[in-house]
């Protein structure tokens, strides 16, 4: 005898769990679009600071403030890395978005190196190479986090050492970064994990702290 | 590092999900078809009854129980007690010969389901009525009863259970789980599949346990295993959700542990000797009853093995991290912790308010048929608090059930 019931709830169910399903996707489609449009946004500021510094002369130069795009980067970052532990890594838009954003990092690490150097600041500079899934790496991240926290440090740039990028094939063979997590703080490179000790001596060193 | 599990966690959150809101919303159904059967039905004749007590060291207990059979609304001519003291060790017996109106027995130690066949053979009544010594029912209880069996396919009624004794949190948690338990069992009773007839005041048809025998006086969930009989000849077990019983629940959670353990050994063993019961043939007992309370312990297991071992990585992950980091920037980073993206943008987050949503609306129908004075501020109190633990007390139970089994030490 067919149990009508059983159909019923089976049919009902199903479609409540396929809307499940279809809002999911909804909500992981959104937090995709929003973080594109930050990210397209980023590019679109990053432009015109380029360009800025293009027309500008290089005592004006020294005048841009390049803190709000770090913040807006710094929360790109967070986002991209919310969107891969939704999406997965192999993602093909996340995979898309992620290296946009490492592009995007090295964009406006050398924009920033550029004003530095033009105008002598004495601001650190530093690009973070890490690998995936790496306990070092991991504490790494930590550490400059703690760093970045304490002095207020937005210049900090991370980028995955086995992104299959040009440009971070590129500037790993102009730092000769070979191991990961490896840093380059201030231009001088650290192909090892560094405590935050270590870090604040090299920035001590060569900087005054802001 | 160690590679974390969340790879499987949203398949089996997915899998989880579904099983929930099948299990409720087929439930709800049930409760709209049948909302004006909720009440149990008037009878047609009174039944001679012979309530049968199983004792053993029951001397805490005995009068109170006895006083409220002596005390049910029923007449006095129709109704026999038994007391059958297993060889209890103290003075039970003594204080049961003494009280008036009821007939006392004394045989030697050889445990309840012995001591309830001897009742059986003494017993002179159409209906056969056993409630443990530490259990009282209410003035009531057998009149709501006894109308189920103007039909001739109830071979047994279960009576409407609940905790005696709810002052502390264990009991509290007990209190909850028969309120809840008593209405999903009203629920398989109204599509014939209720597989359990507890020693808290069930009454059974006597010609049944001439027909399929008595209890079987090896097996330790033997309420379990009458019952699964009992469905095995085609009979139904009906539930008097209106018939109040009380009884004592562990008030410590090594005795909760110990009679959980009996109850998982026996619900395994009896599944498995039952086995044949898993089929259409036995209608929805066979095809959504017996299934959904599998695949319900099964989930328990799996979500709670992943739920611990995920927890596990993460916790040795974390130990190492701050290891390398040190303590003070391992928990500064905690506090930072990015949480932009949190639970309520999950993909289960729709799943998650529409199982709340239906446990929320069992809890409104459990209040409601088990008569419950609880407030419902105190209510959704308990309420959240025996979801946030339930779960992981019920895989606690199921390890433990492994446990003693590896052991070979499953006890009364």
């Amino acid at each position: 005898m067919v149990n009508y019931r059983m159909l019923t709830v089976f049919a009902i169910t199903t479609l409540i769990f396929l809307i499940g399903i279809f809002l999911g996707q909804a909500i992981a489609q959104y937090h995709l679009s929003d973080a594109k449009k930050s990210q397209n946004k980023l590019i679109a500021d990053l432009a015109g600071y380029e360009l800025a510094c293009e027309i500008l002369s290089e005592q004006d130069l020294c005048s841009i403030d390049f803190t709000p795009i770090q913040k807006d980067r710094f929360e790109l970052g967070q986002k991209v890395s919310a969107l891969e532990e939704e999406f997965g890594r192999n993602n093909a838009q996340t995979a898309s978005l992620s290296e946009l954003y490492h592009t995007y990092q090295l964009r406006e690490y050398l924009l920033v190196k550029e004003a530095k150097n033009a105008c002598s600041q004495d601001t650190p500079l530093i690009i973070f190479f890490y690998r995936l899934d790496d306990t070092d790496s991991i504490a790494q991240g930590r550490i400059l986090d703690r760093l970045s926290e304490k002095y207020n440090l937005t210049a900090i740039y991370a980028i995955n050492s086995y992104a299959d990028n040009p440009a971070v094939r590129t500037i790993k063979s102009v730092y000769n970064v070979h191991t990961a997590p490896a840093l380059v703080i201030n231009e001088v490179t650290y192909n090892k994990y560094m405590r935050l000790e270590e870090i604040e001596e090299v920035l001590y060193k060569n900087i005054k702290i802001r | 590092m160690i590679a974390d599990l969340s790879s499987i966690g949203l398949p089996i959150m997915y899998a989880i999900s579904y099983f929930l809101l099948f299990n409720g919303i087929y439930l709800l159904f049930v409760r709209l078809e049948n909302q004006n059967n909720m009440e149990s039905p008037k009878p047609d004749k009174k039944y001679s009854i012979t309530v049968i007590v199983p004792m053993y060291n029951g001397a805490k207990h005995i009068k109170e129980c006895v006083d409220s059979l002596l005390n049910m609304d029923y007449p006095k001519e129709k109704v026999e007690i038994l007391v059958i003291d297993d060889g209890s060790t103290d003075n039970s017996y003594e204080i049961a010969k003494k009280i008036k109106g009821i007939k006392a027995y004394r045989k030697n130690h050889a445990g309840k389901s012995a001591a309830v066949n001897y009742g059986i053979k003494k017993a002179k009544g159409e209906l056969i009525g056993i409630l443990d010594v530490d259990s009282s029912v209410s003035q009531n209880a057998l009149i709501k009863m006894v109308g189920f069996f103007k039909d001739k396919k109830v071979a047994a009624v279960h009576s409407g259970l609940r905790a005696k004794n709810n002052d502390r949190f264990i009991e509290k948690f007990q209190e909850l789980e028969y309120m809840f338990s008593l209405f999903f069992k009203k629920m398989f009773s109204m599509i014939d599949g209720l597989y359990v007839t507890p020693g808290v005041f069930s009454v059974f048809r006597a010609s049944v346990f001439r027909e399929i025998g008595v209890f079987d006086t090896s097996e330790m969930s033997e309420d379990l295993e009458i019952a699964f009989r009992i469905i095995s000849k085609k009979y139904v077990i009906k539930c008097a959700i209106d018939a109040k019983t009380y009884t004592v629940v562990p008030d410590k959670f090594k005795d909760l542990t110990r009679q959980r353990v009996r109850w998982n050994c026996g619900l395994a063993r009896n599944l498995s000797r039952y086995r044949h019961l898993l089929s259409t043939n036995y209608g929805e007992l066979g095809y959504f009853v017996l299934p959904f309370t599998i695949i319900g312990h099964l989930t328990i297991m799996v979500f709670f093995s992943y739920v611990l071992a995920n927890f596990t990585i993460t916790l040795i992950n974390n130990l190492i991290l701050m290891s390398i980091i040190g303590v003070e920037t391992y928990l500064r980073g905690m506090l930072t912790f990015n949480m932009a993206w949190g639970f309520l943008q999950s993909k289960i987050f729709f799943y998650t308010l529409l199982t709340t949503a239906l446990g929320i609306i069992f809890l409104y129908y459990s209040k409601k048929y088990t008569g419950s004075k609880k407030k419902w501020g105190i209510l959704a109190i308990h309420y959240t608090l025996y979801i946030m633990v339930a779960g992981f007390v019920y895989f606690y139970f199921w390890i433990a059930t492994f446990y003693r089994i590896f052991r070979k030490d499953v006890r009364w």
